[in-house]
């Protein structure tokens, strides 16, 4: 895989989180860029590597309820889940 | 992030809140009804109105964009026709010199739950799919399960009051059993989270103004009831328990202090 078509998924893959969040309210998102800042040292297109972190920071702020925030990322991802990056992202988050 | 320090602190705060309050109203009605009457009332301004001032800052900070911001906007408008409840009940009582039940009052304390269910639904939208039918269930059958055995109870006392202040006074439990539900599905959702603080509190909340309504309706019925009776300390709880729950998620979303500063240079 070639460096363009790793940043064109790393920007899918931040579209569908930042929208994900976003719906919930503009502080949510701050929150979790915060945390992903303080505790990781990094921003949201890192998760694409990353998974685990997002995956930590929402259970930490919604507990159970943090599985649905991920379905909702799942869903945007939804048309391009047929490529393995995008899917071993899914995987890895949920 | 919210350190155990900060929780820790919340809840001594609001430990002395409510042990405040609670003694404030016992040493008040020590004195004698009088003055229960006049404390009672004047109770209700700070408790009601720090819980205005906090929803209208939660507000601020979540605008209306997004569900979470719809629900605050939905919450804030739930403490403003509480607010305005509370004043009314206070001028009819303190100025007027007339019985607030049933009143004006009743209007604003009625179309607040409304408001309340609003904010339920609006917050619980973006994790809607976790929200199962077993859980639902559950939280109907325990609010089901505490309001027939209340209004068994409340109802059944005497029968020497008009109908439609039985009427009136018996919505009011039933409308708290049903916020009820909407507010444990929110301590079982989000469970272990952050956010878990202000479900939990919220959810005190709505038990206690439930005790408070139940316990009105039985007083009422009794023709035994005044404002800044013991049984009315729960509804200062409930106040004081929501305003803690909004204060701990203003906490938990305030705006970086770093953010702040690059927005100013922008």
């Amino acid at each position: 895989m070639d460096v363009v078509d790793i940043q064109i998924k790393k920007a899918l893959v931040a579209f569908a989180i930042e929208k994900a969040l976003l719906e919930m309210g503009e502080p949510v998102f701050q929150k979790v860029t915060k945390a992903l800042r303080d505790d990781y040292n990094c921003y949201i297109p890192d998760c694409y590597e990353h998974p685990e972190y997002l995956k930590r920071i929402l259970s930490d702020l919604y507990g159970n309820a943090h599985t649905a925030i991920i379905t909702s990322i799942r869903n945007s991802l939804h048309d391009f889940s047929h490529q393995e990056p995008i899917q071993k992202f899914v995987s890895a988050i949920e | 992030m919210q350190t155990t320090l900060d929780a820790v602190l919340t809840k001594k705060y609001l430990i002395g809140a409510l042990a405040a309050c609670t003694a404030v109203i016992l040493v008040s009605n020590f004195v004698g009804q009088d003055t229960a009457i006049l404390v009672g009332n004047l109770t209700y301004i700070p408790t009601a109105g720090s819980l205005l001032v906090l929803s209208l800052l939660i507000l601020v900070r979540f605008g209306t964009m997004g569900h979470h911001g719809v629900a605050w906007f939905s919450f804030a408008a739930y403490a403003v026709s509480l607010f305005i409840a509370e004043t009314l009940w206070i001028i009819q009582e303190m100025y007027l010199k007339i019985d607030p039940f049933p009143s004006a009052a009743d209007i604003f304390y009625l179309i607040s739950y409304p408001f309340l269910l609003m904010f339920f639904v609006s917050y619980f939208q973006p994790v809607k799919n976790a929200i199962t039918k077993k859980l639902v269930a559950a939280a109907v059958i325990f609010s089901i399960g505490i309001l027939i055995p209340s209004l068994y109870l409340a109802l059944g006392s005497s029968p020497h009051i008009e109908m439609f202040d039985i009427i009136l006074g018996a919505i009011y439990p039933i409308f708290d059993a049903m916020v009820l539900i909407p507010a444990l599905i929110g301590v079982s959702l989000f469970f272990k989270g952050q956010v878990n603080l202000m479900w939990t509190l919220f959810c005190l909340g709505t038990i206690s103004v439930f005790v408070a309504d139940s316990a009105f309706l039985f007083a009422q019925n009794e023709d035994s009831y005044y404002t800044g009776n013991p049984m009315e300390i729960p509804y200062f709880w409930n106040y004081i328990l929501l305003s803690f729950g909004v204060a701990s998620h203003l906490k938990l979303f305030q705006k970086a202090k770093a953010d702040s500063k690059l927005e100013d240079l922008k």
